[in-house]
């Protein structure tokens, strides 16, 4: 950005003062971006535990190629996703039931 | 060489509201206008591009020399393999391919295309006369896998994402939020890890945490895949920011529209673009642009936006502050924007297009 009063490089130097402030502030201290990252790590683990059948089947899929008319992929395809969906909804309530014991 | 009669394309899949299928298809528009012979074979047909598109297995045989192909690059694909047996004088246009280990984590099959689209890449090389990249970066990576003749061609730009007028019912909607207050951040592509939509979430909920408590987030573009947007909605919800945040799926172009017109910052904290398209629409639009200088990204925000060499979520925050909180740097960052996306007009990606085939026929 070349416009005068608006130098990309004093907007980075500002905005890396603005974190010093935050940090020694408290207002956002640096535990909270290692609390954001284990929290999402949590929920790709959590995610990823759950059964993807349309996704993960190399072998599935190389049937359904076989098996199914390319005129009808598209629908095959949605309602394979749309199956997705349903296992995983229905693994998660199962798997928060079992956790709540 | 004689002028040839014919230049069919290839793509491994073509959807509508995406950037290589939108230049795929302007593309052709571009090689008819030019007198050739032009239809679009894909392995994969979306839904809505059915009478324009022909299935693969429909190829016909090369007649000779005066039937040409153009490969459209961005994934591995048995099409590769139909491109790679034609006998005809062979073109490809390269999109980059999203490096495996940014996405075989959350969707193994990916990985193995991505992997599958370099090899191709590499395998086509001595096959094709004349490539095009639609950034240097994509040229690069296309010296290094052995195109000698390459040409920087931009993406040919959906005239629509920037021509729209924006749906009245979702502007209506957008602004109501608005009117309470509150910053409106905007991310426009596919919701895929590689396009680090889980960044961005970290960086917003820093931002409402410092600067604003009413801010929102607004995700639009189709998912790739369950797992990840599973994980990311978790993240959301565990984050308490479930109101906060909407993700909108895919949209059509007059509800992008609106969601670029609301859209107080254009935030894109994406590990790999091989171009990134929805930068120049906001640019275009009058949205200022934050980016993490990844892949091509420093190459299409020029000196349109801001390029962050970092993404730590609170300084992606505070950057963000920097750019709304100030008038005038705001103002100087939408000017700035505008003269970049100038340089990626339609009619300028157009003009390269077509002499990169001119060039390319003269050369053969």
């Amino acid at each position: 950005m070349a416009d005068e009063g608006a130098p990309v490089g004093s907007l980075l130097r500002d905005a890396a003062r603005e974190v010093e402030r935050l940090r020694s502030s408290g207002l956002v201290p640096e535990r909270f971006e290692r609390e954001l990252d284990a929290r999402f790590e949590a929920a790709a683990v959590r995610a990823l535990r759950v059964p993807a059948f349309a996704e993960r089947s190399a072998r599935l899929r190389a049937l359904a190629r076989r098996v199914v008319p390319r005129a009808a992929r598209p629908a095959a395809r949605a309602a394979a996703r749309a199956g997705d969906r349903l296992l995983r909804a229905a693994y998660t309530r199962l798997e928060s039931t079992v956790r709540r014991g | 060489m004689s002028r040839p009669e014919r230049i069919d394309q290839v793509i491994p899949a073509i959807v509508e509201h995406d950037a290589v299928s939108n230049h795929t298809f302007e593309a052709q528009r571009l090689l008819r206008e030019m007198g050739f012979a032009s239809e679009i074979y894909a392995r994969i047909i979306g839904p809505g591009c059915g009478g324009r598109v022909r299935p693969i297995d429909e190829l016909p045989g090369s007649s000779g020399r005066d039937h040409w192909l153009l490969y459209q690059s961005s994934i591995g694909s048995p099409a590769a393999e139909a491109f790679a047996a034609h006998r005809g004088p062979k073109l490809l246009d390269y999109h980059n391919i999203t490096p495996a280990r940014l996405v075989e984590r959350w969707l193994p099959p990916l990985g193995d295309e991505a992997r599958l689209g370099r090899a191709q890449l590499a395998r086509l090389a001595p096959l094709v006369a004349y490539a095009l990249a639609d950034s240097a970066f994509n040229a690069a990576e296309l010296g290094e896998a052995g195109y000698a003749r390459r040409r920087v061609v931009p993406v040919l730009v959906d005239r629509g994402n920037i021509e729209t007028a924006p749906a009245t019912d979702v502007l209506a909607r957008l602004e109501r939020a608005k009117a309470g207050g509150g910053a409106d951040w905007l991310f426009v592509g596919q919701v895929a890890p590689h396009k680090a939509q889980h960044d961005l979430v970290k960086a917003f909920a820093c931002y409402r945490l410092a600067y604003d408590p009413g801010a929102r987030l607004h995700i639009v573009g189709r998912e790739m895949g369950s797992a990840y947007i599973g994980a990311l909605r978790r993240f959301v919800d565990d984050l308490g920011l479930g109101s906060a945040v909407e993700m909108t799926g895919s949209v059509p172009t007059a509800a992008l529209a609106a969601h670029f017109a609301c859209a107080d910052v254009f935030v894109c904290l994406s590990d790999h673009e091989g171009f990134c398209a929805p930068v120049v629409e906001a640019m275009h639009r009058g949205v200022p642009v934050v980016a993490f200088a990844a892949a091509a990204v420093p190459e299409t925000v020029g000196e349109g936006g801001v390029l962050l060499p970092q993404k730590a979520p609170t300084f992606v925050a505070a950057a963000v502050h920097e750019v709304l909180a100030s008038a005038a740097r705001r103002e100087a960052l939408v000017a700035a924007g505008a003269r970049q996306a100038a340089r990626f007009t339609l009619d300028a990606a157009r003009a390269a297009f077509r002499s990169a085939i001119d060039e390319a026929v003269a050369l053969a």
